[in-house]
């Protein structure tokens, strides 16, 4: 049985996964950091949370099912990529065409928003009702 | 010098610890099933994500390496080899063929579901396993020897287990500054808030109590290592433990880390559940189906 390439391996993957955790960084998935809510939140801060609405053909507004059996991209992805959504609206045109195509029995999208809810906290204890902000918007090329 | 080659001697035996190889013929029966769950259930995004090709932002394996675009039928053969893959693998035959078809594919498949921006992090200890089941070869449900290969693997999949706690509180550690300032912060407040169940919402009235949740999940993440020294008793306690906290994550936010979960088997006498199933076997062999009506 070869115990130097096993060990030699190990090491390897040892290594590369605690410089993911000290670079925190998700690039070298699998062995990338283990980051799952580990950014700490002010108790005096807010919280934002991020979700999509569309325009459909049949004139209702609907929330975007940002999730595998909807339009397939999910909600963090959005999130991690808002930057460039937001500089580059158009990206959102495979949303919709990922809609149409996934669902062809749905009405398609006309419009889509992005929106984003923020929450105020003081002492850890939510303030009032959220604000909502539009951060972008894109009309659907058909 | 002798107590340093003692060292390493200790090392090396601890990493090839032999493992029986019925329990090397229990746990791929799990891995390999799990995957058709994964793909089917969990990662079940990469064939819908290949609609929206624009958004696809592969890691450092998906740039680097020559990997293809993600596409419609290139996912659905992916799902198509890893099922057909997993199932012979699951039997025990073509453990090495089928073991390696499977895990090439499977790597893929998780290069696609996560390389749309968002990485997940239940899925370290699952591709760890389906990387060294295909180094330990043949191994059958009857058999009474055990193995230094299934030891190496086995053990590599504990530690890749351990690992995405102990690295999770590690990076809390570094993204805070201190395990203090993450643990006396609001991030279940935060959780809570933008995903929490109607169950566990009403927590949110109660900061101190979740402050108190964050210090007990950041010390158990720190002194999750010890587990690999555990035996009996005291490791069961573990995993059920470990356990029990991703069924409250999942009752609480909808996040259960199934592909992690299944990899706790990896610490359980397996070849345990062998005799268990042939008798009931032969329990259903021999006796005859009941009759419904009098006759």
């Amino acid at each position: 049985m070869g115990v130097g390439w096993r060990l030699g391996v190990t090491a390897v993957a040892l290594t590369v996964l605690t410089f993911g955790q000290l670079h925190d960084t998700n690039d070298y998935f699998p062995l990338g950091s283990l980051s799952q809510y580990a950014t700490p939140r002010d108790m005096d801060g807010t919280v934002r949370s991020v979700y999509m609405l569309a325009d459909t053909t049949g004139g209702d507004q609907v929330r975007v099912p940002l999730n595998p059996g909807g339009v397939g991209v999910g909600r963090a992805d959005i999130e991690s990529q808002l930057d460039r959504i937001v500089a580059d609206p158009s990206l959102l045109q495979g949303i919709a065409d990922a809609w149409s195509e996934l669902h062809p029995e749905a009405d398609p999208y006309v419009r889509l928003y992005v929106m984003r809810d923020t929450f105020q906290l003081e002492d850890g204890l939510q303030q009032g009702t959220p604000t909502t902000e539009e951060l972008t918007t894109w009309e659907v090329r058909r | 010098m002798s107590r340093l080659s003692d060292t390493a001697h200790a090392v090396v035996g601890w990493w090839l610890r032999p493992v029986p190889l019925a329990r090397v013929a229990v746990l791929r029966v799990g891995i390999y099933l799990f995957l058709l769950y994964d793909i089917f259930a969990l990662t079940n995004d990469v064939v819908p994500m290949a609609h929206a090709p624009e958004f696809y932002q592969p890691t450092w394996i998906g740039r680097t390496l020559p990997l293809p675009e993600p596409s419609v039928p290139l996912a659905q053969t992916l799902q198509i080899v890893i099922v057909v893959g997993a199932l012979v693998a699951a039997t025990g035959l073509l453990p090495r063929v089928a073991g390696w078809i499977v895990a090439v594919a499977y790597f893929q498949w998780m290069v696609f579901s996560q390389g749309y921006g968002y990485v997940s992090h239940d899925h370290l200890a699952l591709m760890v396993a389906v990387t060294v089941l295909p180094t330990i070869g043949p191994a059958r449900f009857t058999e009474r020897d055990s193995s230094e290969a299934a030891g190496w693997a086995f053990r590599c999949i504990q530690v890749a287990t351990i690992a995405t706690y102990f690295a999770s509180a590690v990076v809390k550690w570094v993204r805070s500054g201190s395990p203090a300032a993450w643990a006396n912060g609001a991030v279940f407040i935060w959780a809570l808030i933008r995903r929490g169940s109607d169950l566990f919402r009403w927590t949110t009235d109660y900061p101190w109590l979740l402050i108190i949740a964050q210090w007990g999940l950041i010390t158990i993440e720190f002194l999750s290592p010890v587990v690999l020294w555990l035996k009996g008793k005291a490791l069961y306690l573990a995993v059920v433990t470990f356990i029990g906290f991703h069924l409250m994550t999942y009752l609480a936010l909808g996040i259960h880390f199934l592909a992690t979960v299944i990899c706790w088997l990896a610490f359980l006498p397996l070849e345990r559940l062998v005799p268990l199933t042939q008798r009931a076997l032969s329990g259903l062999r021999r006796r005859p189906p009941v009759q419904t009506a009098a006759s």
